[in-house]
């Protein structure tokens, strides 16, 4: 039976302890066979995309995974646990069933541009948590690009690369990366979809995808709860720029400049930027 | 449209490419929202304990290459400081089973703030245990002796597989930490297996909790059963002597103080808060518990020694305790001053809730298991058993102090590089981070 151990003998002492030895060598090397056959798995199912994402956002700290509900006071403090998966929550469902009885359903807002934070924000498209936009464009056509906010965090990319016509998107999976600030941005695609074409966000966009038939858009951000998150997301920059800096950046006025690193150069885009577009 | 009247950000003249010069050279191996010092700074703090690791590595090397006479051990004093540290590191190191087994097993979450830290001590301790031993046995590359020809009745062929499996064990546990580093987690490969390694840790968590239970028990078994030195045999249960189950518990009580102890000196070292206040509070509630029913049964059992045991050997227990410096007090300070003192103290909230008092009682019983191994090793083997024995006195030699401090500079190397570039501490960023916490609309006046 243990051919290798000298002296083995079918006794009472030698069956346990070296039964007992080899199971738990047997358990541990069998445990990690088994993780590493379910990451080839996840590779050959397609689905790495989702666990970085999970993964990613398991680590983000409670600010940066508020509700959209909370934004929009709704349910003030909520955090979300499902990975702005709002298909899945079931409280997301029951406020919109309760929203849409009273016909305030937030939806896309066609030839509506909200300026009051002093940011241009078309609400003729949807917004995804990590800072990207998905505009309908023509057909089944959507582009994608940076919202107002991001762009003037991220106004300078030092490097940019984009995907292959043809590639398949998923949503929370990389849609393109960028060095921008000092930090590496993946930026995360808002739906799933096969990109058409690309851009250097010259048009304000950077890429066009069609979306997949069973895309979701359910967790995606429309009308007036983008205006609020918005809202959010610009103090949010503000605190960050406050608090790296060591000083005051709250506005009481004005518009916002139009390079937000170039205007406080002590702060740390780095991580304001990884912050914004939720990296670790 | 846009006024560029920066009131909402205040202008400044730097340029991006400036900012850039500015940020520590490792800053890209740093994950997002950490703060941590600048590149000059640590490496300052980690020079001297390179000079220290540098240093024991050559004793080290000396023990290897001329052999045991480099130390001041011999034939009867075949336990010396090594040994010391060896049990000592690996009960404090108890903290990484016992965390993973409360986490895991019993699905006590708020450990999850620790339990990365306790990996990493577990698995500095573990490993700085086997580079002790490897040199201590003088024969290291004949290490699988102890596989090929294990003699299945003894306790310390237990010790040795359950020590090297549960190193691997820890070492696997160490991997996603690794693995999740800024560079390394932009490898999808790294990211998703750490991913799928995370969601079997409860395995390796039990299998752990298996291998400790056993190890730790049988290190202690091992003094007990030595019927040739009174000073230590005692009567147990079964195969097992009393000592087994004191070491086990001894070290799964300790193991939570000196997770609470450790974290909270890398608090203060780098001023940062690190753990949230409940968190220390049920390691020391814990710690405390387990510490009352350990000094319990420990007092039981010294009374069943002193009665019954010793004497039935032909040993009035009195009479180890003749030898300066090894007097009575060294057991008074065992059981009361390092065992009960901690252990009421930490039983009581408003006490544990005040960070001196937990830090002091921690500190108390983890110098209390330290003392226990000390007194199992060192005073086990000095005081004499035979009429004509004398008793001995063993001061190390430089090589023994050396490879001994070569294992603490290790130690704090691989914890501090793991500080710097990991996230042990998953609280950090929320407890003061560089982003906001509050919310944002909570600013506005």
């Amino acid at each position: 039976m243990f051919p290798w151990n000298y002296g083995f003998a079918w006794d009472k002492g030698h069956i346990l302890f070296l039964g007992v030895f080899y199971t738990v060598v047997l358990v541990v090397l069998s445990t990690l066979l088994i993780a590493a056959w379910r990451t080839l798995r996840d590779f050959r199912r397609n689905s790495t995309a989702s666990i970085v994402w999970h993964v990613n956002f398991a680590e983000l700290p409670l600010s940066e995974r508020t509700c959209r509900h909370a934004c929009t006071g709704e349910l003030p403090g909520r955090v979300c646990e499902l990975g702005f998966n709002c298909g899945q929550c079931a409280t997301h469902g029951e406020l919109i069933e309760v929203l849409a009885s009273h016909g305030a359903e937030p939806e896309l807002m066609p030839d509506i541009i909200d300026d009051s934070l002093g940011l241009e924000l078309p609400l003729d498209r949807y917004y995804d948590r990590g800072h990207t936009f998905l505009k309908p464009e023509f057909g089944e056509v959507y582009s994608i690009g940076l919202d107002e906010l991001a762009a003037r965090v991220a106004t300078r990319p030092e490097s940019l690369e984009l995907p292959l016509a043809g590639t398949q998107l998923k949503a929370r999976g990389v849609a393109w990366s960028m060095r921008v600030n000092g930090a590496d941005v993946h930026v995360m695609s808002p739906i799933d979809g096969e990109v058409i074409d690309t851009a250097h966000g010259e048009h304000g966009w950077f890429l066009r995808i069609k979306p997949s038939r069973n895309a979701s858009f359910c967790h995606l951000l429309r009308g007036f709860e983008a205006v609020r998150w918005m809202t959010r997301e610009m103090e949010r920059v503000q605190l960050m720029v406050s608090e790296s800096a060591s000083i005051p950046a709250l506005a009481d006025g004005g518009m916002p400049v139009d390079d937000f690193a170039a205007a406080c150069p002590q702060a740390d885009w780095r991580s304001i930027t990884g912050a914004m577009f939720l990296a670790n | 449209m846009h006024l560029e009247q920066p009131r909402g950000l205040i202008v400044a003249s730097s340029t991006l490419s400036m900012r850039a010069s500015a940020a520590p050279a490792d800053r890209e191996l740093i994950l997002r929202g950490l703060k941590r010092c600048s590149l000059s700074q640590f490496s300052l703090w980690v020079a001297p304990w390179a000079v220290l690791l540098v240093f024991g590595l050559y004793a080290a090397f000396l023990c290897l290459a001329r052999g045991l006479n480099q130390t001041n051990m011999d034939n009867r004093f075949a336990f010396g400081l090594w040994i010391f540290l060896d049990l000592t590191v690996i009960a404090l190191g108890a903290g990484a089973f016992f965390t993973g087994f409360l986490l895991y097993i019993l699905r006590i979450t708020e450990l999850r703030a620790v339990i990365q830290s306790a990996v990493v001590i577990g698995l500095v301790c573990y490993s700085g245990a086997m580079c002790a031993l490897a040199v201590d046995v003088g024969q290291p590359l004949r290490f699988w002796y102890t596989f090929a020809y294990p003699n299945v009745h003894s306790m310390l062929t237990e010790v040795t597989f359950c020590i090297t499996c549960y190193l691997c064990v820890l070492m696997i546990e160490y991997v996603p930490q690794l693995l999740k580093n800024r560079k390394l987690r932009q490898t999808t490969g790294a990211l998703v297996f750490e991913f799928e390694l995370h969601k079997v840790m409860a395995v390796f968590a039990g299998v752990g909790t298996f291998l400790s239970f056993f190890h730790q028990g049988s290190l202690g078994g091992l003094f007990g059963v030595l019927r040739g030195r009174p000073f230590a045999f005692r009567d147990g249960f079964a195969i097992w002597p009393s000592t087994f189950f004191l070491f086990v518990l001894s070290a799964a009580a300790v193991g939570p103080s000196f997770i609470a102890l450790t974290s909270g000196l890398v608090e203060k070292v780098t001023g940062r808060r690190l753990v949230a206040a409940r968190v220390y509070d049920k390691l020391g509630s814990i710690s405390g518990r387990l510490l009352v029913f350990y000094v319990l049964l420990k007092s039981i059992d010294t009374l069943v020694w002193v009665n019954q045991t010793s004497p039935s050997h032909g040993f009035p227990a009195h009479r180890f305790y003749q030898w300066s410096p090894f007097g009575t007090w060294m057991l008074l300070a065992e059981i009361i001053l390092c065992g009960l003192v901690p252990a009421l103290i930490l039983l009581r909230p408003d006490l544990r809730a005040k960070r001196v008092w937990l830090m002091s009682a921690a500190a108390l019983a983890c110098a209390g298991v330290a003392l226990n191994r000390f007194v199992l090793t060192i005073q086990t083997l000095a005081v004499p058993t035979l009429a004509f024995d004398e008793f001995l006195s063993y001061w190390p030699s430089w090589q023994e102090f050396a490879t001994f401090g070569a294992v603490i500079a290790f130690g704090v190397l691989v914890y501090s590089f793991s500080f710097r570039y990991l996230s042990l501490f998953p609280q950090e960023r929320e407890l003061e981070p560089l982003t906001n916490t509050r919310e944002p609309g909570s600013h506005r006046s």
